[in-house]
């Protein structure tokens, strides 16, 4: 028993050296704060804008004064490359005075990490709740992100390749044949359009 | 304190000797041909590729019998594709086991490409800035790559540099080639999203090649093989596959003593049948490609 134990003892410092891919999470190229993780995900994005979640509750309980209630608000702006943010816009569901500028501003000063993806289009709602206590955002935690498509990534197309060319080999390769269309009983019309799946080229974005 | 009786330190001794010898066993031969891969610096490299791609349908869908195919093969049959341009690369992080994680960057980029009537300048801007994020062994072994997503696929061009990506760490063989050839065989996997593991096996023979007169003491080697590829897109929207097989070429040239990457020429030529599939799994289309990649990379001062 004892000799077991000391041989474990000697053992493990070397077992823990040759722990790789298999290890820890935070040994993943793409994990967050890695230097080697030089692409925003979704995930990433979420994590800035809880944190600036103060910021959006003092613009609601400046706006709504004492005003009891609850409302929603969506932001929406790009994360260019360097990290900051542009073509912010703040959709409300309730006007309240000022509310869009104080939401905008948040917005607008918020930093993201540097990264070497093209600019990330993101759509933030939040739903706020306005009490005798000022205001709070209600947990939410829903972050719109529109990913990069990867299309075709298997066929090597000039690099010059259009829209539409894309677009008609992926009709070609993967979408079936639409349906014969079924004689209509009376009184309905056949349908006039196919209905196709989505292509992986456009996707629809994608909460967290 | 009581000591450990005799024969109990004996035992686990003798259970680390054979820890120690079945771990030297799993590692196999020591080498002593790796990458100095430099921790403190940026690396740079000129960049030239050169990509032929001839596409032909083997198999054409039914659905196809809607849509004018022989204008598209037109358009998309044959491209000859040049860039020049410059790669940038650190090692941003150095991991427990050894191997390094390097961010291999496209600093510059300029090409053409002609598709039957005379080249056109390439609009390449969105490829400049995005990076490959590679953790790789000290012999060029690849394994772990992030950031394919971001380059693969039709449209933006990203295709072109990929295979640069790639040979920037070709993996080096065990030993040096002096006087007989070595044989170096390994699996490439390279996760273009959640959906696609391309996977490639390399099978190359090194031979000792002669030293660029400008650099005596560089390490030179050449090396010729061959190249497999079996990968399945899983996304539901892509459903397609892939086969091929191809030939390998090229030198490459490491400084003296540093053995930093100086200069690499490669050529691979490809053979690949791309195959569409239906929910079923039945055939549902099927592509030929024959493909002639040339490159070159060459150490430069950043």
């Amino acid at each position: 028993m004892r000799a077991t134990l000391l041989a474990l003892l000697l053992l493990l410092p070397s077992a823990a050296g040759a722990q790789g891919l298999g290890g820890k999470v935070t040994d993943r190229l793409d994990s967050a704060g890695s230097p080697t993780d030089r692409y925003l995900d979704s995930s990433e994005v979420r994590t800035v804008l809880h944190a600036a979640n103060e910021s959006f509750f003092l613009c609601f309980r400046r706006a709504s004064g004492s005003r009891a209630g609850v409302g929603d608000a969506s932001v929406e702006f790009t994360i260019e490359r360097t990290g900051a943010t542009s073509g912010v816009r703040a959709d409300l569901g309730t006007d309240l005075p000022g509310l869009k500028d104080c939401l905008e501003a948040a917005a607008a000063a918020l930093v993201f990490d540097d990264h070497d993806g093209d600019p990330v289009d993101v759509a933030y709602p939040t739903v706020y709740a306005v009490d005798k206590k000022g205001a709070r955002v209600l947990d939410y935690p829903v972050v719109f992100t529109r990913p990069r498509p990867v299309r075709l990534p298997l066929l090597l197309l000039p690099p010059d390749v259009t829209h539409g060319e894309v677009l008609l080999l992926e009709r070609l390769l993967t979408h079936d044949a639409p349906p014969q269309p079924v004689e209509p009983v009376s009184g309905e019309e056949a349908p006039d359009e196919e209905a196709a799946p989505p292509a992986a080229g456009d996707p629809e974005p994608t909460a967290d | 304190m009581r000591c450990p009786r005799s024969g109990t330190a004996a035992v686990a001794l003798a259970l680390l000797l054979l820890g120690a010898l079945a771990g030297a066993a799993e590692a196999g031969p020591r080498r002593n041909l790796t990458y100095n891969l430099p921790e403190d610096r940026l690396e740079s490299f000129a960049l030239e590729v050169r990509q032929v791609v001839e596409t032909s349908f083997t198999r054409l869908p039914p659905e196809s019998k809607d849509y004018d195919v022989d204008d598209l093969m037109s358009r998309i049959g044959r491209s000859e594709s040049k860039a020049t341009g410059r790669l940038e690369r650190v090692v941003a992080r150095a991991f427990r086991d050894g191997s390094y994680g390097l961010v291999t960057r496209v600093a510059a980029l300029e090409g053409t490409t002609d598709r039957g009537e005379g080249p056109r300048p390439l609009e390449l801007n969105a490829l400049v800035g995005k990076s490959l994020s590679l953790r790789v062994l000290s012999s060029g072994q690849v394994v772990d790559s992030f950031g394919w997503g971001h380059l693969a696929g039709a449209s933006g061009g990203g295709d072109l540099v990929a295979d640069a990506l790639l040979q920037s760490v070709l993996r080096l063989p065990n030993t040096l080639p002096r006087g007989r050839p070595v044989m170096a065989t390994w699996d490439l996997r390279v996760p273009v999203d959640a959906f696609l593991q391309r996977v490639q096996s390399w099978v190359l023979t090194w031979t000792e090649a002669p030293a660029p007169a400008d650099c005596k003491r560089c390490t030179a080697l050449s090396y010729t093989g061959t190249l497999k590829e079996v990968s399945r897109d899983v996304h539901p929207a892509r459903p397609m596959s892939l086969e091929g097989e191809g030939t390998v070429e090229g030198t490459l040239i490491l400084g003296a003593g540093s053995r930093r990457l100086q200069q690499h020429d490669w050529t691979t030529r490809w053979t690949r049948s791309v195959r569409s599939h239906r929910a079923n799994d039945t055939l549902r289309g099927e592509l030929s490609q024959s493909v002639e990649l040339t490159g070159s990379l060459r150490a430069v001062e950043p």
